[in-house]
């Protein structure tokens, strides 16, 4: 992957599929943020985890400390991108017991993500979606894009809309770790009274999606909601196709992946249009 | 079908209106190169729509609108009435694009008494607007004639349309220029006074082989119809002029293709469905989903594109980006709006045309104007704060902020007065 000289400056366009899916989604991801971050706060107090690294957009962050310190946590967060930037605000928050914090750069990244996240730091990477899928095992890679199949790591799809509860560059995109913590989680959510959630949460991370990057500006398609923003810069188109075997509700049917193809035959197939072309040629 | 109403829009955000679908894409003809058909392939027919729901959307978007389709004047004449009754109370004008194979004198009494303007989209006469294709060469040629019959009523009324013709194989190869240029002088001595002429936007690789034009071919057909010009008595190309005002730095009235536009939001337009529901622009719209707009406008496309080497679908170094701006990302290469438009060798060529003409009239273009940097880096700065401005309005602001260095105004061409 070869990078341009520029960086496009922080964004984020959001457009969903249609005002149903708009209704419905929104106030699901809203709950499902809070749930996130509750959840990832009394997981650590309760020392169902040692340590946690989430990115958590906007405000919310704001509550963290006092929450935090009601339950005995240690919290470091740091906001993304430079200083003085304009644009989302997103941050990088580490959770720990405070009696058992180890400050560290890599506090709360797994063993086998350590070294991703050290080549990302240091090449000043945005994302490593790209990078990670080229390292996932049984992926299909043909010129531009790298399709995968199965259940995905929330945090590679979704991190610009929903709280990323992983935080960290992923060796590979079903990184075990991480897929485990993400099981522990989502077990820690139905004790936690959120089992509605988990269940939504975990289908998820198997709707089909599709991350695709050029010219610095990344285009995140999901089912019912497409984003914009910034990323790496770079000499030619990458993408990445998540092939999804659930489909949620208010899931559009468009041309691409990942909507859904119309059960109808298209215009352009039709025989009138096809007589058209043919007689149009030959006249 | 229409072929597309960006003609007849400008930058003035205060005075910009809405295209209002009550019927979707919904037509009665099905033109081979239709932008909509991803759309049309993906969206169920629209059938009914809401009349309170639709006239609530266009108060809340403000600034009138324009009837828009598929073709509008599918919907019956008494909720047109109701429609453009409401128009000409609310926002005193109204406005329709059609394919012109549905009027009658009942509309065109509608268009006097509700001061409709009328945009017409046909590619030439006879066999020319075959494409524009109707299911049989026998109907398409019929319906053809009933909106050459349709300009004629329009004209007798005192109400002449506004043409819109795209360019393809089927009317503007070298062999079938002449015919076109015959068919302009007529429309001219009816008294047309406004034609757009528009690159064929390709949705579909048959169509692409079938009608698309090579860019020289693209070139020859806009060079011949600049020539053209010069005999008409009232009737223009508005592309001409606006290349003009845009290498003058006069560009406040130029439509929307040459300005910065976000994809998901399209600010110089806003469309309505039938629902009420607001939507996009349908150029940009290469999924078939009509996705609601972004609460947001970015312009990052064109910080991008600024950056970026022609090579990867850039337009790095190029002098007329700030006139050009990658033109509108409908037309982008392969249809990614991150890409300068697939048309970028037919603009150069047009803007280097007028870049010649200009400088033998002793006048400096933007393109050679020493400032153009200092331009380009206005313009930058306004988008990356989400902000865009015409060329106009840059000019004016760098000159007052360097009045004091002569440089500005003693080039000539550019007068920022």
């Amino acid at each position: 992957m070869n990078r341009l000289e520029f960086s496009i400056p922080p964004f984020l366009s959001v457009a969903w599929v249609s005002e149903e899916a708009l209704k419905h989604w929104q106030p699901i991801f809203k709950q499902l943020n809070q749930a996130l971050i509750d959840t990832t706060l009394s997981g650590v107090a309760q020392g169902v985890w040692n340590s946690r690294r989430i990115r958590i957009p906007g405000a919310a962050v704001m509550k963290l400390p006092e929450t935090a310190k009601a339950l005995g946590l240690a919290v470091r967060s740091t906001q993304t991108g430079l200083p003085g930037e304009k644009g989302p605000v997103f941050h990088d928050v580490v959770i720990q017991l405070r009696h058992t914090s180890q400050p560290g750069d890599t506090a709360g990244i797994p063993d086998c993500c350590v070294a991703r996240h050290n080549e990302m730091q240091g090449n000043a990477r945005q994302e490593s979606i790209w990078e990670s899928a080229e390292a996932t095992p049984g992926r299909k890679f043909d010129t531009d894009t790298i399709t995968l199949h199965g259940g995905y790591v929330h945090g590679a799809v979704w991190h610009k809309l929903l709280v990323n509860p992983f935080s960290y560059p992923l060796c590979h995109l079903y990184c075990p770790t991480t897929l485990r913590l993400t099981t522990e989680h989502l077990e820690w959510m139905r004790a936690e009274s959120h089992a509605g959630l988990a269940d939504i949460w975990a289908d998820m991370a198997h709707w089909p999606a599709e991350w695709n990057a050029s010219h610095g500006i990344c285009e995140m398609r999901t089912p019912v909601v497409k984003l914009a923003y910034e990323t790496d810069a770079t000499d030619r188109p990458f993408r990445v196709r998540f092939d999804g075997t659930a489909w949620p509700t208010h899931g559009a049917f468009g041309l691409d992946f990942p909507y859904r193809s119309p059960e109808r035959k298209r215009m352009t197939d039709s025989q009138s249009f096809k007589n058209g072309v043919d007689l149009l040629r030959n006249l | 079908m229409v072929t597309r109403a960006s003609g007849t829009r400008t930058f003035r955000s205060d005075t910009m209106g809405t295209e209002l679908r009550p019927l979707g894409v919904a037509c009665n003809i099905g033109c081979q190169y239709c932008y909509q058909h991803p759309q049309r392939d993906v969206e169920p027919p629209v059938k009914r729509y809401d009349m309170e729901a639709m006239k609530a959307a266009v108060r809340q978007e403000g600034g009138g609108f324009t009837l828009f389709g598929g073709e509008p004047l599918l919907v019956p004449l008494d909720d047109l009435e109701e429609l453009w009754a409401f128009g000409l109370k609310e926002y005193v004008r109204n406005g329709v694009q059609t394919n012109g194979t549905l009027i009658t004198p009942e509309h065109i009494e509608l268009f006097l008494k509700y001061k409709v303007g009328v945009g017409l989209s046909i590619d030439g006469p006879e066999d020319l607007n075959d494409i524009r294709w109707a299911g049989t060469l026998g109907k398409t040629r019929s319906l053809t004639q009933r909106t050459e019959d349709a300009i004629a009523m329009l004209v007798q009324a005192g109400i002449p349309p506004s043409i819109i013709t795209t360019l393809h194989r089927g009317n503007a190869t070298w062999d079938k220029l002449p015919r076109m240029a015959a068919w302009f002088r007529e429309l001219d001595a009816m008294g047309i006074r406004s034609a757009r002429l528009h690159l064929l936007e390709v949705e579909n690789d048959a169509v692409r082989v079938s009608y698309h034009l090579s860019p020289e071919e693209n070139v020859e057909a806009m060079l011949y119809f600049s020539a053209l010009e010069d005999e008409l008595a009232t009737l223009r190309f508005d592309v001409f002029q606006e290349i003009e005002q845009l290498m003058r730095a006069t560009d406040d009235k130029v439509s929307c293709v040459w300005n910065a536009c976000d994809p998901y939001t399209t600010s110089a337009v806003s469309g309505v469905e039938g629902n009420g529901q607001r939507s996009n622009c349908g150029r940009t719209n290469k999924e078939g989903i009509n996705f609601i707009k972004a609460r947001r406008v970015n312009y990052m496309r064109y910080i991008a594109l600024y950056h970026t080497p022609k090579s990867m679908g850039g337009c790095q170094g190029c002098r007329f980006f700030s006139m050009c701006k990658g033109h509108c990302p409908g037309t982008s290469i392969n249809g990614d709006w991150r890409n300068r438009t697939e048309h970028c060798a037919v603009w150069m060529a047009l803007f280097e045309r007028c870049e010649q003409m200009l400088q033998a009239r002793g006048e400096l273009p933007l393109s050679l104007h020493p400032a153009r940097e200092t331009f380009e880096q206005a313009l930058l700065d306004h988008w990356r704060k989400d902000r865009h401005t015409s060329l106009k309005h840059t000019l004016i602001r760098i000159a007052s902020q360097q009045s004091k260095s002569p440089d500005m105004r003693s080039k000539g061409g550019l007068d920022c007065e």
